[in-house]
């Protein structure tokens, strides 16, 4: 893609040349990996308590034996604009991007990056010790370490055998 | 796939999303590259062209990502002015134009 000044009406709107055929072919990959990221991000994915904003952050959830960890993009984000929230057992991420003064005021030649505000839900397995959640932020990810209860982590009974 | 299987092929490509946004004398070029280390992203300008990576190792049970994106430069830009600032995981990459494209204001004598 190249840096070409266009007519300010077809800025804002997501460019057909996301479309493969408009590039070459090199960069095929890319774009299906960012339509596919895109498509699984938005309506289809019902996770649970999926509500519907302007924007949904990619969240990536992970397992292991001791612990869910879920890692939620939020580039551009101050930690003070992220809230994260548990209610009823459902985990809520919430906050605002906002843009910079330059973003603001300049000619927009594109913009992919998503703004506003946004909040996803996530219903909880019963496994997850609620008080032990731990939440990080850094360099715009925000990382959410889940602890299995210690009786749903898994272990090895000995049996007596007589 | 028959490919063999090395680290590099653990990371899964990215195209980080932009925004380009042009004042009088700059372009503002943004990606989100959320969880990289300022140490493992590499801006590269060419006469031509600007060319973005950046690797997050993989962590846990996650696997790796690797960011790539190149864009063609307009012939307004000053190709050595580049100057790059990585915060709270967004890049900006800040593109100077060159003097003549540059407003003036031209005194009248």
């Amino acid at each position: 893609m190249s840096l070409i000044k266009r007519t300010p009406t077809s800025d804002l709107t997501r460019w057909n040349s996301e479309f493969p055929a408009f590039r070459g072919l090199l960069s095929l990959q890319h774009d299906m990996n960012r339509i596919v990221d895109e498509f699984f991000r938005g309506d289809l994915l019902a996770d649970g308590g999926f509500s519907r904003r302007d924007w949904y952050p990619a969240v990536d959830i992970t397992e292991n034996a001791e612990r869910y960890v879920l890692n939620a993009e939020l580039p551009g984000m101050a930690k003070e604009d992220v809230q994260v929230t548990l209610e009823n057992n459902v985990l809520t991420i919430r906050g605002e991007k906002k843009g910079t003064t330059e973003e603001k005021q300049g000619d927009v030649h594109r913009i992919e990056r998503r703004f506003g505000s946004f909040e996803r839900s996530f219903t909880l397995p019963s496994t997850v010790d609620v008080n032990k959640i731990d939440a990080q932020y850094k360099d715009g990810v925000l990382s959410l370490t889940l602890p299995k209860a210690e009786e749903a982590k898994p272990r090895a009974i000995d049996v007596k055998v007589r | 796939m028959t490919q063999t299987l090395t680290p590099q092929d653990t990371l899964v490509t990215v195209t980080p999303a932009v925004s380009i946004i042009e004042s009088k004398d700059a372009y503002l070029v943004s990606l989100d590259i959320p969880g990289a280390a300022k140490d493992r992203i590499a801006v590269n300008v060419e006469q031509q062209s600007l060319h973005v990576t950046a690797e997050v190792p993989a962590a846990g049970e996650e696997a790796g990502k690797q960011y790539r994106r190149q864009f063609t430069l307009a012939d307004d830009i000053d190709p050595h002015s580049a100057d790059a600032r990585y915060e709270l995981g967004v890049l900006t990459v800040t593109l100077r134009k060159k003097e003549q494209y540059r407003p003036k204001q031209i005194h009248i004598q």
